[in-house]
């Protein structure tokens, strides 16, 4: 059972990869993956891989992330994931019925059909190695699609577990992994696929478009951003402290796409709302942090060490926290404040238990102009009880999704789609937009003879 | 000094045009309902009060082509479009309420629909009036700025635009560019919110790789070769006379859906070929050159491509093949016998020429022959047999697909128009125009007072929480199959009720 454990770490050869994509888009043009039948026991497969399971992927996601709470991994990476395919399978029968177009007409009958993309690329990031891979996965796989998943060599262990458990439950003649590094995966992009998923950052998600582009292949893109918090001046700080503390630094150490990143407040409030955020980070993590189990660790040297630069570059901003400890791997839940768009923090997406605020004059112009000068973020939170406030936020600026009165995404809410907007990706899934965004719907109009 | 005479933008008036309408956008000012409403109203009217004047410049750049043809096809269809969006745009504009789990009872949640912003629009030369005010009556329904990019090709019809969209929309929101291959490349270089291209594959490509570094998304309306494939089941005249109307009826062929390559039994060519000789007598006489019915090729360079098409093709000529350079004419010309090396199917013809490949077994050789090759705009069937049309549309993809006529499924009411794979990506009219400018953006709305159900997520995750976390998310399959299905509240309610009548009875 623990044998992967010792695997040398061998990528897939490059060699090979032509060869794997070539035998996937045969199996489509023969339309093995086309019958409902074997997609739902394709699906039940997938279900199999991981109850079978459980106890292999949550040694591999901790050896790949230190510390990573248990009920964290079976809760995201194996729960939502079966639940994703339970819900793909209930209703596949009435995805793939053709839908009567509603309005009759002379020229005679129309139905819209779903039709698979074909043979498809899904690349998965290290935060969530396994749902961000599988869900997609899943989807592929109800929509009559191949798939090659490419999963993120920097969570090697769930990566090389997935490479030795997949074929033992799916028909690899349609569904493979690959695994490897920017080799393999710009060797898989040299390729021609149907569509390519891709979740991770916006700096590979423009290489993966531009690739894209050569074959006129559609993508979805789940990238990331800088998420934007905005605090009216009249709601309760402690309400926001207490989701905006949780989604910054207790869940997977703020490694989460749609994490806040800098919250928006007005001057005259900025020194309460610290105050609020530095209660709430004692009350959650206790005198020291470090030793709270509530708080994971960064995923690797290389990240540590980013974030370690976050907070040596903006130094003189940082009004909590900055404690970090290099073996440990750990970084201390931080604030930096009296930001605006020239201090270096703004720049990029910190990804990392540091969370930025940025004092304004006036809340609702102020922010929807920093908001709208800043790339299109992938989530946004608005507390505010003012409805009309509210409805400012909402209309004049765009992101991919967006809470009111919670730092919480909608991304975990049945049936809301999940994806971004300009710069924080193309496309979405989740439920039914999961089967959506593999397949093509395609008119169909039978003329009258 | 060329590029001026024919009233190309400068390029340094571009970067400044994006930046203001790039401005109005953010300035929030298109976006109350009122505004978008009398913008559609105003290109309404542009359309009302010009016709005369759109037909003619549309006339002078595409000699031939009957005036009736364009009222329909350039003028009443973008009417009825824009009709369209003024009378559904408050249902289309107003948020979709999502459904709820039993965890967050105390939420609401809905879908609220945000323009994308700033958007470039380029469009082609053979439906220039369609093809650009159709996805601009979308973006304006939508909330979006607009930069409009006509083609240079058909150059009066460009300027007669660039002189109606200021006089008609406001020209902070809406601009027009008038250029060439220089204009274009810059236009590329800045910023969007959303690329709508309608043209051929290749420049498809430069815009999808330009908009990829600014990662914009992009809607590329493209084309192909258009199947047909005709079945020895069906109605040999009649499939004739709609392959004719869509190969030669509109424009000589100048447009992205008509038929381009007839897959039909070997035995049954001649037959064919027969039928399409007829109907093509019928409807332009026995000298099409003479007919007013039958349109010219736009212009030389287009004139000389498909002239080396037909001698590249020379011994395939079964019917036509006449051309005159002095008119860009070309006669409806019918190649036999083509097979998959044949030149003629490399790239889309886009013009009056129809190939027919004959195969041994249609039922047999139809789907792999499709699949070989890129996806198809289009693809058409003629048969009778309907488990023949299912099995083909089930295992072949195309943007759109028309049983027993052509071309039809594009203005079918309700259909999405659009493309797959080498044919394009994103699909609009009606709703779907209104959506391809839009982002469907979630908004999850916590009512005030209901932590007790958040506290369930938060740390420490205890096993009780988990266990009540599976309980009200973790849906289980179902043990028995119902014809309807019925949410746990509803089955709770219907419970009660059931027990509350048992009691009274």
């Amino acid at each position: 059972v623990l044998s992967y454990l010792t695997m040398s770490s061998s990528y897939t050869p490059v060699s090979l990869i032509s060869r794997m994509v070539r035998s996937n888009a045969e199996s489509f043009a023969k339309g093995l993956t086309l019958s409902a039948q074997y997609r739902i026991e394709q699906l039940n497969a997938l279900k199999l891989l991981i109850a079978e399971n459980i106890e292999s992927i949550v040694i591999a996601e901790q050896q790949d992330m230190l510390k990573r709470a248990r009920p964290e991994i079976e809760i995201i990476e194996c729960q939502m994931v079966t639940q994703e395919i339970d819900q793909l399978i209930k209703n596949l029968h009435n995805y793939m019925a053709p839908q009567s177009v509603a309005e009759a007409s002379v020229m005679g009958k129309g139905e819209l059909l779903y039709c698979p993309r074909g043979n498809t690329l899904i690349i998965g990031p290290w935060n969530f190695p396994l749902n961000l891979v599988l869900v997609p996965l899943a989807g592929a796989i109800a929509a009559g699609c191949t798939a090659i998943v490419k999963p993120s060599e920097v969570s090697e262990n769930v990566s090389r577990l997935l490479e030795k458990l997949l074929p033992l439950y799916l028909d690899s003649r349609c569904y493979k992994v690959v695994h490897g590094g920017v080799a393999e995966t710009s060797a898989l992009l040299k390729e021609k696929f149907d569509l390519i998923f891709f979740t991770g950052g916006p700096a590979v998600g423009k290489i993966i478009a531009t690739a894209a582009a050569k074959h006129l292949t559609p993508c979805i893109l789940e990238l990331g951003g800088k998420n934007p918090v905005v605090v009216d001046d009249f709601i309760d700080l402690d309400k926001v402290a207490k989701t905006v503390v949780q989604e910054r630094y207790a869940l997977n150490c703020g490694q989460v796409c749609a994490a806040p990143e800098y919250v928006l407040v007005s001057e005259k409030r900025q020194g309460a709302l610290i105050d609020a955020f530095k209660r709430e980070i004692g009350e959650k993590f206790g005198k020291n942090p470090q030793e709270s189990p509530l708080l994971c660790r960064l995923k690797n040297k290389k990240h540590w060490e980013r974030l370690k630069n976050v907070l040596d570059e903006n130094k003189q901003f940082v009004v909590y926290g900055g404690g970090s400890d290099a073996d440990d791997l750990y970084i201390e839940p931080s604030i930096v404040a009296n930001a605006d768009l020239s201090t270096p923090i703004m720049k990029d997406e910190v990804f990392g238990p540091i969370l930025t605020v940025v004092p304004v004059k006036d809340i609702e112009s102020d922010a929807i102009k920093i908001i709208q000068t800043l790339p299109k973020p992938l989530f946004m939170a608005v507390f505010s009880e003012d409805d009309k406030f509210v409805n400012a936020m909402v209309t004049r600026t765009d992101s991919g999704g967006l809470s009111v009165n919670t730092a919480s995404s909608h991304f975990v809410v049945p049936g809301f789609p999940f994806g971004g907007t300009g710069n924080s990706g193309m496309g979405r899934y989740h439920h039914k937009y999961t089967f959506e965004a593999f397949s093509h719907q395609k008119p169909v109009l039978y003329a009258k003879i | 000094m060329a590029k001026a005479l024919q009233g190309y933008t400068q390029l340094s008036e571009i970067p400044k045009l994006i930046s203001k309408t790039r401005t109005t956008f953010l300035s929030g000012v298109t976006l109350p309902e009122s505004y978008r409403r009398a913008q559609l109203q105003q290109l309404y009217q542009l359309l009302v009060e010009n016709e005369s004047d759109i037909i003619q410049a549309i006339q002078s750049d595409m000699k031939g082509r009957p005036s009736n043809e364009i009222a329909v096809t350039e003028i009443s269809a973008v009417k009825s479009e824009v009709a369209h969006l003024l009378n559904h745009l408050s249902e289309y504009m107003k948020p979709k309420k999502m459904p709820s789990s039993a965890v967050f009872l105390t939420d609401s949640g809905e879908i609220r629909y945000t323009p994308l912003g700033n958007i470039l629009l380029i469009s082609p030369w053979n439906f220039p009036f369609q093809l650009t005010f159709n996805p601009l009556a979308g973006a304006i329904a939508a909330g979006c700025t607009v930069i409009i990019k006509p083609s240079e090709v058909c150059s009066h019809t460009s300027q007669l635009m660039a002189r109606l969209v200021p006089r008609y929309l406001d020209e902070n929101a809406f601009a027009v560019v008038l250029g060439g291959v220089d204009e274009t490349t810059l236009l590329l270089r800045n910023k969007f919110d959303l690329i709508f291209f309608t043209g051929g594959c290749n420049v498809g490509k430069i815009v999808a790789k330009a908009a990829a570094e600014h990662l914009t998304p992009c809607v590329l309306e493209l084309g192909g070769k258009n199947p047909v494939i005709v079945d020895d089941d069906c109605d040999f005249e009649m499939a004739a006379k709609r392959i004719v109307w869509g190969r030669w009826c509109l424009n000589a062929g100048q447009i992205c859906l008509a038929p381009e390559y007839v897959i039909v039994n070997r035995k049954s060519q001649a037959r064919l070929l027969a039928a399409l000789q007829t109907t093509i007598t019928k409807y332009f006489g026995d000298n099409p050159q003479l007919s007013d019915q039958y349109a010219r090729v736009i212009n030389q360079r287009h004139f000389q491509r498909l002239s080396t098409v037909l001698k590249q093709n020379a011994r395939h000529i079964a019917l036509g093949g006449t051309t005159d350079a002095r008119e860009n004419y070309i006669a409806p010309t019918v190649l036999s016998n083509v097979s998959m090396d044949s030149p003629v199917m490399q790239d889309e013809v886009f013009g009056p020429i129809l190939s027919i490949f004959p195969v041994d077994n249609v039922r047999n050789d139809a789907i792999p022959i499709i699949q070989s090759r890129p996806k198809p705009l289009a693809l058409y069937i003629f048969t009778n047999d309907k488990t023949f049309a299912d099995t083909v549309v089930s295992h072949t993809d195309a943007g759109g697909v028309t049983i027993n006529d052509v071309v039809s499924h594009f203005m079918f009411p309700g259909f999405p128009f659009g493309g797959t794979g080498h044919s394009g990506m994103g699909k609009y009219h009606g709703w779907y125009s209104f959506a391809a400018f839009s982002h469907e953006k979630p908004v999850l709305n916590k009512y005030p007072g209901a932590d007790s159900s958040y506290e369930m997520r938060m740390p420490p995750l205890t096993d009780f929480k988990v266990k009540m976390a599976k309980l009200f998310t973790e849906e289980k399959p179902k043990k028995w199959k119902l014809p309807f299905s019925v949410g746990p509240w509803t089955a709770a309610a219907l419970a009660g009720g059931a027990f509350l009548l048992k009691a009274r009875l």
